[in-house]
Formats: C-alpha cells, structure tokens, sequence
C-alpha cells in the first residue's frame, strides 16, 4: 500500500501550509458558500395516497488553495452538511441517514457523519485534497481530484472519472476521483494527458489516455484506456455550427469479462442564444445497454443523492433532452429542462427560477417531476427546493 | 449546473472591445479634418497588448451590480478576462480567439466552449450588441465625418463631429455625433442615433488620468435613452499597454492558471 502515505503527506502538507499561513496570507486563499435548502417531496404510495415529506439541510463548502510559487499549488475543499427535519425520523436506529451518507467511494475514508441523530445530522465530507506541480509543457496533480472529460453540457459518455448529474444541481462539484493526473502541452490547444484511479476494490480502478486538439474550430478529443472491468475508446469535440454551438461524445466499453455486456453510448447536442437572451439547448443520448427499468428513472432526482457513473447516465436506450432558458430582468433567470425517456414513455421535468437578492446572495426555486405514461398518466415523484446562497 | 445564471457573464470576452468602441471610432481614410481627429482619438488608445483590470457596474433605480474583470487582450481578435469579484463567479474565465470564446467554470472544473450566437446578444439593456462591437471595429470606412464645430463636454473643450455611415455600410447607427476633446483627442461623448434619427444610447467619459503611460478617460457612462435611472458604467482601475503577451497565452490551458 503506497498510496495511503502519499496521501497522509498530501495531508501533511496541508497543515504545514495553514502553519504557514500567517507568514504569507497573499498565497492562501480561502473561499466557499453557505446554503440553506429546504426540500418539499411528494410521492404516492401503492394504494394511491399521497404523501409529502419535508427535507432541510445547511450546505457549506469551503475552498482552501495554497500557491506557495509559480509551480507549487494545493487544494483542500470540503463540504459540511447540518440535515434537521421530521424526515429523519424515518431512518430506524442502525441505518440512520447518517450512515447512509458515510460510504467513501475513494482510496482513503474522508466522508463522516459527526452528529447522527433522529434530530440532527451533521456530516462532512472532503472531495478534493491535491497537491499540483505545473509548469510551461508539463502539470501533474496527485489527490483527491476531479477530472471532467465532458464536452456536453447533460450526458457524457467521455467522462471516465467524475460524470456531471445534471439533475443533482446543488453539488455541481460533485466527488473528486483518487489519483493521479499527468498532463503534456503540446502546442496551444494540444495536449496529451494520462489518468490513474485508485480504489481499494481492483475492479473499480480506471486508466485512460486522453489527446486533444483543435482542428477547423472544432476541440476534438480521442481517449481510451481502461474503465473499470472494461477497455474503453472514445471520442468527442465542440465546435460550431454556423451560430449555433454543437457538441459530441462517443464511448464504447469492451469487456474483458464474459459476465459482463459490452456497452457503447452516443450523445450529441446542440445550443443557440437568441439576441434577446433566449437561449435553447438540446441533446440526444443513445445507450446500447438500456435496461428499460422504469423505477430507476428516479435516480435522476436531484434529493435521492444522484450517485451515476458513466455507464449509468440513463437507465434507458434513447433519451432526448431539452431546454430554454431566458432572463426577463438582469437580476431574474429562468429555465426550463426536460428528459424525454423515449424508449420508457416517461418524462422527467425541472423548471428553475433564479434571482439575485444581493451582490452575492442567491435565490432559487427549483422543481423536479417524473411522470410515466404507463396505462393512464402516473405520477413517479415530484419535489421543490428552495435555496438560498450566500457566497464569499 | 449549466443554466445561465444571468446575460452578463457572456458578454465578458467582448468588453475589452466595448471600451475600443467607446474610445474612439474607427474612422475612414479620408483628409479632410473631422477624420484627422477621428484618427488621432483612435491612435491615443492603440496598443499591442494591453492588461487591464475593469469594474463595470449595472445601476438601476432600486440597486446596482458591480463586477472587477481582469482582461488580457492582444490585438483585436484574442482577449481572456477573470472575473475577480463578485465571490459568486469569482474565477471564471472567458478566453476568445477570433470567433471561438471559451468559458472556464471553476466550480465544475470545465472548459466549456459557448456557441457564436452568444455574441448577437444585447448587451445590458443598452441596444448594443457584441455582434455590433465586432463588426464596427472591423469597419474602416464606413463612416463620413463632419465637423460641426467646438463645443464642451465634461468641462473640456471638444471637437463636435457627426458621423453618418455610409449608404453601402452595413451599420445599425443612423449616425453618431461625437465630442473629442481639443487638447488631448480624447473622447469625451457620443451619442448614438438610430435610423430614424432617435437617440438610442449616450455614452460620456470622464476621469482623464494617465494611465499605462497614456492620457486616457479612465470612467465611461452608458445611458440608454428613455430609461431614467439606467446606466452602465466601466472604470478602469489599471491599464498598461504593451506588455508581452504572446497567442500561446491565449489558450484553454491558460485559461485556468491566470490569477
């Protein structure tokens, strides 16, 4: 096991670094938000009653970075979460929602739930610990990291290690990866880049090599390595198309193992802004292995924790997304987004409203739906959130 | 999240280009004296390069929005601007080359390439768009100019000079007047008329203060007719002209290294 010491020096660093501080404040910058959410879900029970269950809880993310000189740089980000509300009572003694958010997905256990009652749950989590040495032709990051492959803007098949969750819109962070990341510039807009997971289970580890371009306008990337139990080639671009803007990503994933199947997933979309602002985004995904699973559609709500990996972006086969937004007043955004489930005849809605109180307050009301068509109109859940977001 | 939080931030890769626009108009070849002191405005502000830090505030009646960029340009055709404050978009970056603008998000740790339509946006209430921005700075002679004699403005003495575009010139403008003050060539007002001779948008400096080694008015007020208590203002709080910056710094890799 060499790699728990190389992160318990990662670690090391940071508190020699915040032992520093004082001497040289100019190079630690600290920044982050506070967010209260409260969440109101409905849902109907088998028997056709409905029900609705209020979920609250204050988000903090803190940002700590250190650039001691130009090569040297460090991250330490976390985020806290105090959960309060009638919901927790419905979490039995023993499986308390406390040990529900506690599995670390990585290398080394940074995710604990400090407080963990029918009360009060308090739990922190920290998705990025890196230490970043760069300079003109190279950049090497070892850490907790993130690394985002995407070219579009909703699915991304190319996005081996930390795929975005378009619904999950209150943690666009998402986790970091475990690993190491080395990059080679090559001219401008070239580069060569390689990226190891770790994971203490052998069959959750990844590789991949990825190179870019840009050719005629068009940033193009090509990879391929190794995903998890699976050898992996894809590529991807964003270019334009006269006005307009159009994005693409394709994955396939061989198996080297019989039980599994092979897998390859497209996703192509394209976007426009009006002169008056209005703004429209559409994007279409194919995935060979759609499984059909209509109750799995749910995992795309944003209060279910929305933990997808690349290979479960939708549980389907063809699924097409739209979106318009517009801002009728400089201080008000709206939007509107729907995926259409083909192949499952369901439908998964999310209206947003968004106004800026202050320079750096925000709120936001936000909606998300699931309906199915499956012998008259059925409702699979539906839920509000109300934000407010004080960031500094 | 990928939702457009608000207009602003996309109009970002082209305000160095606004404050081009505001400084001077590009005047065509002609000899006669309105286009001498057209020219000699335009030379006041030219560079190569130029490192800028720039508040721009949006002021209504019932509040105000400020923003600090910081904005590398060089030449016309790249520029890459940070956004320093507010907190909430703090460390974004907008990188454009020629017709291509790239956005940087911190917070999803992405690059993330934005459509060229996104230029033909208007830009904050005024009736100016990127699109407009671009083309007029690329227009050499599509203006004639008349000058219409001295007059103040801004407490300085100013050439008052008419510009009315060409017939063939594909400019939105009826015409433009503009006050280039006498003693230095610097613009100090214009006002901006449609084609059926309403006044559209006034745009007034003021804060003449040498900066980057220039002479320049540092503060530019947009304000857009018929809208009372509306205005945009873009303060300069740091210039320097000719700095070396070459296109590789003008790059998506760069674009998350600039401080």
């Amino acid at each position: 096991m060499v790699v728990r010491p190389l992160f318990v020096a990662i670690w090391l660093f940071f508190v020699s670094l915040l032992a520093d501080a004082q001497s040289e404040p100019k190079n630690l910058t600290l920044r982050g938000y506070v967010k209260d959410l409260r969440i109101l879900s409905f849902s109907e029970d088998s028997s056709g009653n409905s029900r609705s269950l209020q979920q609250n809880f204050i988000h903090n993310r803190l940002n700590l970075r250190y650039a001691p000189s130009q090569h040297w740089e460090g991250a330490l980000e976390l985020r806290n979460r105090f959960f309060y509300g009638e919901f927790l009572k419905y979490y039995p003694p023993g499986a308390s929602y406390g040990s529900f958010l506690e599995p670390d997905p990585g290398m080394l256990d940074m995710n604990w739930s400090w407080i963990d009652n029918s009360n009060l749950v308090a739990h922190t989590a920290i998705d990025r610990m890196w230490v970043n040495w760069s300079n003109e032709k190279w950049d090497l990051r070892l850490g907790r990291q993130r690394v985002n492959w995407g070219q579009n803007l909703v699915w991304n098949p190319n996005d081996l290690f930390n795929v975005l969750n378009f619904a999950d819109f209150d943690y666009e962070e998402r986790p970091g990866m475990d690993g190491i990341r080395v990059q080679r510039y090559l001219s401008g807009s070239s580069a060569i880049e390689a990226v190891w997971q770790f994971n203490r289970e052998p069959t959750e580890r990844s590789a991949a090599l990825r190179y870019r371009f840009n050719f005629k306008s068009y940033d193009i990337q090509l990879l391929g390595g190794r995903y998890r139990q699976n050898w992996s080639l894809g590529t991807g671009w964003a270019g334009n198309l006269k006005g307009s803007g159009l994005k693409g990503e394709l994955t396939a994933f061989i198996p080297d193992n019989d039980s599994l199947k092979e897998q390859f997933l497209a996703s192509v979309s394209w976007d426009y802004s009006f002169r008056k602002g209005t703004y429209v985004h559409t994007s279409f995904l194919y995935n060979s292995r759609g499984l059909g699973d209509i109750a799995r559609l749910s995992q795309l709500s944003g209060s279910s924790g929305g933990q997808l990996d690349v290979q479960t972006l939708m549980p389907n086969s063809w699924s097409v997304f739209g979106q318009v937004s517009h801002s009728f007043h400089p201080l008000l955004s709206t939007s509107l987004a729907a995926i259409w489930a083909v192949d499952l005849g369901g439908i998964f809605i999310m209206p947003q409203i968004g106004y800026s109180l202050r320079q750096d307050l925000d709120l936001s009301l936000v909606g998300q739906g699931i309906i199915i068509d499956d012998n008259g109109v059925q409702n699979l859940g539906s839920a509000l959130f109300l934000r407010l977001k004080w960031s500094f | 999240m990928f939702a457009r939080k608000s207009k602003l931030p996309l109009l970002i890769p082209f305000l160095p280009l606004l404050a081009v626009f505001l400084l001077f108009v590009k005047g065509g070849a002609q000899d006669n004296d309105a286009s001498d002191i057209i020219r000699k405005a335009e030379d006041r502000m030219r560079g190569k390069t130029s490192i800028s830090t720039m508040r721009i505030s949006i002021v209504r009646p019932k509040w105000t929005r400020d923003m600090v960029l910081k904005n590398w340009t060089r030449g016309e055709n790249y520029s890459l601007s940070l956004i320093t404050e507010p907190a909430r978009d703090k460390g974004t970056v907008f990188l454009r080359r020629d017709k291509e603008v790239w956005n940087w998000v911190p917070s999803v740790e992405r690059v993330i390439k934005l459509p060229p339509s996104m230029m033909s946006q208007s830009w904050m209430g005024t009736d100016l768009t990127n699109d407009d921005l671009v083309k007029q700075s690329d227009m050499k002679s599509d203006f004639t100019h008349t000058l219409l004699g001295k007059e103040m403005s801004g407490g300085v003495n100013c050439y008052k000079i008419r510009s009315v575009p060409r017939e063939e010139a594909a400019v939105v403008w009826g015409k433009i007047v503009h006050w280039i003050s006498v003693e230095d060539y610097i613009q100090m007002k214009a006002e901006f008329y449609d084609e059926d001779g309403y006044l559209v948008n006034t745009f007034v400096a003021d804060k003449i203060q040498m900066m980057g080694g220039k002479k320049i008015a540092s503060r530019l007020e947009i304000l857009p007719a018929e809208k009372n208590g509306h205005k945009t203002i873009l303060e300069y709080l740091s210039l320097e002209f000719d700095a070396p910056l070459s296109e590789d710094f003008f790059t998506t890799q760069n674009m998350k290294r600039v401080k």
